[in-house]
C-alpha cells in the first residue's frame, strides 16, 4: 500500500495506492460482458480530487485481469512504464467497481511549465521528456518503473505545483479503466431521470427530482396543462389529479386519446403522476388535459392551427394553468398559435404569465416550431451519460435532440418510466411503461419543474422561472455557459428549487 | 411543384415560404385513414367548417404537409386595422367575407376572387391592410414521435 499525495485543482489529494497483481491474484477473467474501455488521462485532472476515494482499491481490481487488458494497448500503454509487464499501481475510482479503476503510470502531465520548471524536474528529480502535446503540457517519464517511479512522479507533481506557485498543472498520469457504455435495456434502471444511482450511465446524471422532493413534491393549486394526443384521464396514476380537461380535436367532454394514441398519457404522466413506481417529477401538481392532435393510423398527426391556438387559450384562461408542456411541434411558424403562446405568457396566472415549455424535436437536426419561439423555455433531452442525446450516443436509442440557437436547457429523455395508456395498445403491455423517449419526455419534466417552483413560490413571474431553471441547470458539455447543444445545461430541479426559494418573501 | 413568389405568408412579420402541392379533394376529409395518392392520409379531425369547397390547397414546409381550409384569423390589437380589412372585403366582395368579429379579431373566408385559398387571403391583408397577423387555418400534418 502505498500514500500517492499529489495537487489537483489546487488542492492537495491523497490516493491509496495498490499493487494490481496482489488484488489480481486468482480473480477471475473478465467476461465479454464487463469489457473496459482504456483511456490515457493526458489531460488536465481538473476535479480529480471529488473523483477518487479510497476504499482499498480491491473491488475493481478484483474483477480485472489488469496485465491483460493493458497488454491489449501494448504499443500506447509501453511508453508510459519501464517495464508493462510488471504490476502497475492502482486505485478505485469513487463509485467502486462501477466507476472505474486509476491506473498509475510512471509519468507526469506538466501543463504550461516554463523551460527552467522543466531543467528543474530533470536535475531535482531526473525526469525525462517523453511527449509533448498541444497547448503546452508534456509528458515526464520518472527515472525508475514500479512503485518507486510512481513515488518520483508524485513527488516531482508536489515540487511543480508548489515552485511555480499553481500556475503549472502537475499531476500524476492515470490510465483509466471506464466500463464500456452499452445500450440500456428497458427497465434496466427505471427511475434514472429522477435519481441516477449510477446503474444507469452516470452517477447523478439525472433531473435530480427526488432531491427536489425533500422541498416540494408539488402544490394541488398549481396547474400542468399537457397539451397532446389526448391523456387518459382515468388512468390510476392521474385521476386524481386531474383538474380540467377538453378535446379540441373530436368534442368530445373528455380528453382521452384513440387508439393506440399513447403520447400525451405518458407526457402527463411524466409531470404529475401520482405513482409509487412511476411518479411524474412533480406528483403533487395537478393535470390540464387538452386534445390537439390525433394520429392518423399512418405514423403522421393531424392537427388544426386555429384548435390548436384555440386550446392554448384555454389552458392559460379557462382552465387557469400555470404551466404549459408541449411536446410537439414541426412546420412552419404561424402567428395564430404565436399569438396564443404570447397572452399565455402576458396574461396567464392573473398577469404573472403562465410558462410555456416546448420541445425541440427529434431529428438530431434544427429545432422545430414552436420551440423556436423567444420566451418559451426549448426544451431538449440529455441521455443517462449526461450528454445530448444523438444517435451515436450509446443508449441504442437511434435519433437525436434537436439544437440550435434557440434552446434553453435539456433533461433526461432516454427510457423514462411513466404511465401509459392501459391496455396492449400502449407503449408497453400494461399501465406504465419504462421505455418513453425523445424531447417529448424531456419537455414535461421541465413543466413539472417549473410547477414545482411555482408550488413554492406562487407569486414568481413566469420570466423569473424560465430564469431560475436556467441559471440552476447543471452544466454538461462544452463551456462553461450556455451553448447550442445542450443550452444552459441538464435541469437541475433541487437546483432550482433551492434557486426559488431565495425569492421567497 | 417548386415554390412561386405568392407561395407565402406572414409570421412574426416574416415571410413564410410554402411549397405548392397538389389541391386535397374536401370529399376525402373524415374518411378512414389511408394513404392518399398525394401522400396525405386521408384521416381529418372530424369538426371542420361548413361549406367546404370541392378542392383544398395543399403545401409543404418545415418538415410538415398543410391543408388551408377556408378560413382566416386576422388579429390586431388596432380596431383601425380590422376595420380595413372589414372595409377591402366589402368593397371586394369576390375576395371574401368576415365570418365573425370579436374585440382584436376577424374571422374572414376567403372567395372566388383568391380561390378560395387562405393563404392568399392572408397575404392579402397584411399587404393590403396593413394588420399585425393574420394566420390561414391549416391542417398541419406532422409526424408523430416514435
Amino acid at each position: 500500500m502505498a500514500q500517492i499525495r499529489f495537487y489537483s485543482a489546487g488542492r492537495m489529494v491523497s490516493v491509496q495506492a495498490k499493487p494490481a497483481a496482489a488484488a489480481a491474484a486468482g480473480a477471475p477473467r473478465p467476461s465479454a460482458t464487463a469489457a473496459r474501455s482504456l483511456t490515457a488521462d493526458s489531460g488536465a485532472l481538473q476535479g480529480e480530487a471529488a473523483a477518487i476515494t479510497d476504499d482499498g482499491g480491491s473491488a475493481p481490481v478484483a474483477q480485472l485481469r489488469l496485465h491483460d487488458t493493458l497488454q491489449t494497448q501494448a504499443s500506447r500503454m509501453a511508453p508510459m512504464f519501464h517495464d508493462l509487464s510488471a504490476a502497475p499501481l492502482v486505485a478505485a475510482m469513487a463509485g467502486g467497481a462501477a466507476a472505474g479503476t486509476l491506473v498509475f503510470t510512471e509519468t507526469l502531465v506538466l501543463d504550461h511549465a516554463s523551460l527552467a520548471l522543466l531543467r528543474h524536474l530533470r536535475r531535482q528529480h531526473g525526469l525525462e521528456l517523453l511527449r509533448e502535446g498541444s497547448h503546452g503540457k508534456c509528458l515526464l517519464k520518472a527515472p525508475e518503473g514500479g512503485a518507486a517511479g510512481v513515488a518520483q512522479v508524485a513527488a516531482a507533481a508536489r515540487d511543480a505545483h508548489e515552485r511555480s506557485q499553481g500556475r503549472s498543472a502537475a499531476h500524476p498520469n492515470f490510465v483509466r479503466l471506464l466500463r464500456q457504455p452499452r445500450p440500456l435495456a428497458s427497465g434496466q434502471a427505471r427511475g434514472w431521470h429522477l435519481r441516477n444511482d449510477g446503474s444507469a450511465g452516470l452517477l447523478g446524471a439525472d433531473a435530480a427530482a427526488a432531491a427536489a422532493w425533500t422541498l416540494s413534491r408539488g402544490d394541488a393549486a398549481v396547474r400542468v396543462a399537457v397539451l397532446d394526443e389526448g391523456v387518459d384521464t382515468g388512468h390510476p396514476a392521474l385521476k386524481a389529479g386531474v383538474v380540467a380537461e377538453r378535446d379540441f380535436v373530436d368534442g368530445n367532454a373528455h380528453a382521452r386519446p384513440d387508439g393506440d394514441d399513447a403520447h400525451g398519457t405518458a407526457c402527463a404522466g411524466v409531470a404529475v403522476s401520482r405513482s409509487r413506481t412511476h411518479p411524474g417529477v412533480a406528483p403533487g401538481c395537478s393535470l390540464v388535459a387538452a386534445r390537439i392532435a390525433k394520429g392518423d393510423g399512418h405514423g403522421y398527426w393531424v392537427f388544426d392551427d386555429f384548435d390548436t391556438a384555440d386550446a392554448i387559450d384555454w389552458c392559460w384562461d379557462e382552465a387557469a394553468a400555470d404551466v404549459l408542456s408541449n411536446s410537439w411541434g414541426g412546420g412552419p411558424p404561424v402567428d395564430a398559435i404565436s399569438n396564443a403562446f404570447a397572452r399565455a405568457r402576458r396574461q396567464g396566472r392573473g398577469g404573472r404569465g403562465a410558462v410555456v415549455v416546448c420541445a425541440t424535436g427529434n431529428e438530431n437536426g434544427a429545432i422545430g416550431y414552436p420551440a423556436t419561439l423567444d420566451e418559451v423555455l426549448s426544451v431538449g433531452a440529455s441521455t443517462p451519460w449526461d450528454t445530448r442525446k444523438s444517435p451515436a450516443t450509446p443508449d441504442g436509442e437511434a435519433w437525436g435532440s434537436n439544437f440550435g440557437d434557440a434552446i434553453d436547457l435539456v433533461a433526461p429523455g432516454v427510457w423514462i418510466a411513466c404511465a401509459d395508456i392501459r391496455g396492449a395498445a400502449g407503449y408497453g403491455p400494461g399501465a406504465y411503461t419504462d421505455s418513453f423517449n425523445g424531447t417529448s419526455s424531456a419537455t414535461p419534466q421541465v413543466a413539472a419543474a417549473a410547477a414545482l417552483v411555482l408550488s413554492l413560490v406562487p407569486r414568481l413571474g413566469e420570466a423569473a422561472v424560465r430564469q431560475i431553471l436556467q441559471a440552476s441547470c447543471d452544466r454538461i458539455g462544452r463551456g462553461s455557459g450556455w451553448n447550442r447543444q445542450v443550452g444552459h445545461g441538464r435541469l437541475n430541479v433541487h437546483a432550482a428549487l433551492r434557486l426559488a426559494l431565495r425569492h421567497r418573501p | 411543384m417548386a415554390d412561386t413568389p405568392s407561395c407565402y405568408y406572414y409570421a412574426n412579420g416574416q415571410r413564410v415560404l410554402l411549397e405548392r402541392r397538389p389541391d386535397v379533394a374536401s370529399a376525402t376529409l373524415g374518411r378512414p385513414a389511408r394513404d392518399g395518392a398525394d401522400g396525405l392520409p386521408g384521416l381529418l379531425p372530424a369538426l371542420l367548417p361548413a361549406h367546404l369547397p370541392a378542392h383544398l390547397p395543399a403545401y409543404s414546409a418545415a418538415g410538415a404537409q398543410l391543408v388551408a381550409l377556408p378560413e382566416v384569423r386576422v388579429e390586431d390589437a388596432d380596431e383601425a386595422a380590422l376595420a380595413r380589412v372589414a372595409a377591402w372585403l366589402q368593397q371586394e366582395p369576390a375576395a371574401g367575407e368576415v365570418l365573425a368579429t370579436r374585440p382584436g379579431r376577424l374571422t374572414l373566408r376567403p372567395g372566388a376572387a383568391l380561390r378560395g385559398d387562405s393563404v392568399a387571403m392572408a397575404r392579402e391583408a397584411v399587404e393590403r391592410c396593413g394588420v399585425a397577423s393574420a394566420s390561414p387555418r391549416f391542417l398541419r400534418l406532422t409526424k408523430k414521435p416514435a
